[in-house]
């Protein structure tokens, strides 16, 4: 019976994040990386499993890690209160003998959910379209990589969502300034091997959310660790935010 | 004036309202009205100081290296080029991107939210009339930065240079090359911002979608320049509106693409850049047609 | 589930459905002492204390007063910046719990566009964690007369459907406490009626009900207690005809037939009572200084004069007078 609660408010806010024809947003953003892939296998012609491993991660690098699942977590992220926020019919579900915690945990499960939805099954498939299988260790990774960073992502912007009303912009601004700084590291890398790649992806998402953990050993340890603080550290923010979020009079 | 009934069940005074049957200034002026409104509101003009804020300092950050560049040139002459008029938009995208990201939804998005389209609609205004008003009310704020920033560059050429009417002459000729790319830029980028913010009554989400359009497209264009070979590579990175719209600038310019710019190595013929824009456009009025056609009034 | 289709039943057939174990609520109350809440310079409630009682108080002011500041205080959606506000001697802020004792209709019209009238009640209903949230859904629901449209989505509903589907979503959970604000906003006279016996069983019950409006005639009708509050400070409480009772300083106008008006009019001139008296369309209407002198000394004037009296009636006994005079304080 308690589950109920989680369940009613996480249905709620599936419809709200990909309800009425938000859904087609989200499969036009998945299909993205299934274009690329298509596009690499029916126009680039033969090509070894390095040539495909290269692009699966340089595809992966610029694409999905640095852009599209930043702003997938964005959007849905700050939605998840933001959009009852805006509207004012977040005091519905406030104004109930819920504790606060719950209400966070349902809606950034949601969050999460969503972001994954829209951003996995264009990586996957796309992997199947290069590699012509699911079976793949770097597919395995990445996917990885997305189920940790759609967490992280949506649980950063969730926390940002309940701390000021423009929280959609200044997540665009850091996924500007994040895509912009990444992109230029790597266009000097066109010629590196997939090691270096993954490599080079390790060291630098060291200092960001999402944590690849492609690399045996101390790399990913400190990620995971670093990946599990920030989502407590946001979460907590969340709960004890909503606990003294004054409900404003009608704009 | 007023004439009232003696106890009567009720009447309707005559209190002066006068009925005008003259003529009106009709459609061309409400237009007209609309598109100055709507550059008004694309720098912020008549509002409060915070939505000035936004537009101005994009205007100045995205003037700025033309200024830079005026200076270096008016000191070491044309060896330093930072920027030239060719390849200007392509290394500024993204300011250019910024200013209409947060314009456009400010323009289209917010007459959705306070459903105030029936009341420009019970005018002599028709959709399409409405829909033009406001891409073209973009277009002329983006095109002011741009021709501002290509004529600050060409004013640096010419009074930087050690005979400013020689240089006048020279420089001449490239003011058409100028006002035909700034033209294109603003209309390019003018038509898919407004396609993309007129999706959604949210500002904010407008101008996410905005940034987000550009970033995912210039991402993929870049993944597919750098990893396909054949031949269909170089006409991929024409996903990247900034690609097609610096190419015919290139073209027109006739210069060549710096070795640092993405349009290095692509050796595509002008027309197909030029193709892509009017794509870009069409796919555009494609969008904002299919989204006020339904749109209820 | 039997439970669902009697109270479906009962409002297909048009009857009332009253649950079989109501709750007692005579401990139910809210209590604000020296409440107050501002943001920077502006005080939006200022120094506010009472207590509400079982029954229906009414919330007036005009636009800007702070009654919406006032009930999100009373509901636990704002802090206040000074004084307490107390659901049942618990604080109402950062206390989730108090809200199985509190039931809100915000005055704000978004709700959900796009759940069904039924699946809003039911997740107010599953979110006060309720028993059987069915059963507290169809009862909710027939109390508002929607059970026909409640499947419909609200994005579909008329204005006055709205506000009564967000009543219905309060009332899921049979709540001690009800606060409306602007409840009767769009709401056709039929429907308003309706609502506001509704509201007067609720109170008969028990329930302590606060509403706030403009409408006068609402709380005329409806309201027994009264809390006037303009800029942010009470300038009354009580019945409302006792407020203007007390407010002796202002002169009460009444309006008076009689055989011998002008006769009359002239003897009431000279009594010190009276303040101004006015001659029209066959009417007398009086000014007096000190209402509870003139109501003594009027017949004693009248019978002095030799003048019969047909009508007297007190002109300004209405919310509105004691309202726009509070104002203009």
């Amino acid at each position: 019976m308690s589950g109920s609660v989680e369940w009613t408010v996480a249905r709620v806010t599936w419809r709200l994040l990909l309800g009425q024809r938000r859904w087609i947003l989200a499969l036009v953003a998945s299909l993205l990386p299934v274009l690329v892939a298509w596009l690499f296998v029916t126009q680039g012609g033969e090509s070894n499993p390095v040539q495909q491993a290269n692009f699966f991660v340089g595809l992966m690098a610029t694409l999905v890690l640095t852009a599209l699942l930043p702003l997938a977590g964005l959007v849905h992220g700050t939605a998840a209160f933001g959009t009852e926020l805006d509207d004012g019919t977040l005091r519905y579900i406030l104004a109930k003998p819920v504790a606060r915690w719950r209400l966070v945990a349902a809606k950034l499960a949601t969050a999460a959910l969503a972001t994954v939805v829209t951003v996995l099954p264009g990586v996957v498939v796309a992997a199947v379209i290069i590699f012509g299988t699911p079976d793949n260790w770097l597919l395995r990774g990445f996917a990885a990589a997305v189920l940790v960073g759609s967490v992280l992502y949506a649980a950063i912007f969730l926390v940002l969502s309940l701390l000021t009303r423009r929280a959609l912009l200044i997540g665009l601004l850091y996924v500007i300034a994040w895509e912009g700084a990444l992109s230029r590291a790597f266009s000097g890398m066109r010629s590196l091997s997939v090691r270096e790649y993954a490599m080079a992806i390790a060291e630098a998402a060291a200092g960001a959310p999402v944590g690849g953990p492609l690399q045996a050993g101390l790399e990913s340890g400190t990620v995971v660790w670093l990946a599990v603080g920030m989502l407590t550290l946001a979460t907590a923010g969340a709960i004890a935010r909503l606990r003294v979020l004054e409900v404003a009079e009608e704009v | 004036m007023a004439t009232a009934a003696q106890g009567a069940a009720g009447t309707i005074y005559d209190i002066g309202y006068q009925h005008y049957d003259g003529p009106r200034l009709g459609r061309p002026y409400a237009i007209r009205s609309l598109l100055l409104h709507g550059i008004g509101v694309v720098f912020g003009v008549g509002r409060g100081p915070r939505a000035r804020l936004v537009p101005i300092v994009l205007t100045i950050i995205a003037i700025l290296p033309a200024v830079i560049q005026a200076a270096v040139t008016a000191y070491a002459g044309e060896a330093v080029q930072l920027v030239g008029y060719a390849d200007y938009f392509v290394q500024l995208s993204v300011i250019y991107v910024l200013f209409c990201a947060a314009q456009a939804p400010e323009l289209v998005s917010a007459d959705q939210r306070s459903r105030s389209l029936v009341l420009y609609l019970a005018r002599a205004l028709r959709r399409d009339d409405y829909v033009l008003a406001k891409l073209f009310a973009l277009a002329v704020g983006v095109f002011a930065l741009a021709l501002g920033a290509q004529l600050v560059l060409f004013t640096g050429r010419v009074l930087g240079s050690l005979n400013a009417w020689e240089a006048l002459r020279y420089e001449a000729p490239q003011l058409a090359p100028i006002f035909g790319v700034s033209a294109l830029v603003s209309l390019v980028l003018a038509s898919l911002s407004v396609a993309i913010a007129s999706l959604t009554p949210r500002r904010a989400l407008a101008t996410a979608g905005i940034v987000g359009f550009f970033i995912l497209s210039s991402a993929m264009a870049g993944i597919l320049r750098e990893a396909i070979e054949g031949a269909w590579d170089r006409w991929l990175t024409l996903l990247n509106p900034f690609i097609a719209v610096g190419g015919v600038s290139n073209w027109i310019f006739e210069a060549e693409p710096g070795p640092n710019s993405p349009l290095a190595r692509l050796d595509l013929p002008g027309w197909a850049y030029a193709g892509a824009c009017l794509t870009y456009m069409a796919l555009a009025m494609g969008i904002l047609w299919v989204r006020y056609r339904r749109i209820d009034a | 589930m039997s439970t669902v289709t009697e109270a479906r039943a009962a409002a297909d057939a048009g009857v009332p459905f009253a649950r079989s174990d109501t709750q007692e609520r005579h401990n139910a109350s809210v209590t604000l002492r020296h409440a107050s809440k501002w943001y920077g310079n502006v005080v939006a409630v200022n120094d506010i204390t009472f207590e509400l009682t079982p029954g229906v108080t009414g919330l007036l002011g005009p636009n800007g007063a702070g009654k919406t500041t006032l009930l999100h205080l009373m509901a636990g959606f704002l802090k206040p910046s000074s004084g307490t506000v107390e659901v049942d001697g618990q604080p109402s802020w950062k206390n989730p719990e108090v809200y199985r004792r509190i039931g809100i209709v915000p005055e704000r019209e978004d709700v959900y566009p796009f759940l069904t009238g039924r699946e809003f009640v039911r997740m107010n209903a599953v979110l006060q964690r309720l028993p059987d949230p069915d059963e507290a859904t169809e009862r909710a629901v027939a109390a508002v007369e929607l059970t026909r449209a409640a499947d419909r989505r609200i994005g579909t509903y008329s204005k006055g459907m709205r506000q009564r589907i967000k009543v219905a979503g309060a009332l899921a959970h049979d709540p001690a406490i009800l606060l409306l604000d602007e409840p009767f906003n769009g709401m056709d006279p039929k429907q308003r009626l309706h609502m506001i016996d509704l509201l007067r069983a609720d109170a008969e019950r028990g329930r302590v009900i606060v509403f706030s409006t403009h409408i006068l005639e609402e709380l005329h009708h409806l309201a027994e207690q009264v809390l006037v509050v303009v800029s942010g400070r009470l300038a009354a409480s009580g019945d409302f005809r006792e407020i203007r009772r007390l407010m002796t300083d202002r002169p009460h106008t009444f309006t008076l037939r009689s055989t011998e008006n002008r006769a009359l009019a002239a003897a009431l001139m000279a009594d010190e009572s009276v303040a101004a008296v006015e001659l029209t369309d066959g009417r007398l209407v009086v000014r007096a200084a000190d209402r509870g002198s003139f109501t003594v000394a009027l017949p004693r004037i009248a019978r002095r004069a030799g003048v019969g009296l047909r009508e007297l009636i007190p002109a300004d006994e209405s919310l509105e007078s004691v309202f726009s005079y509070l104002v203009e304080r």
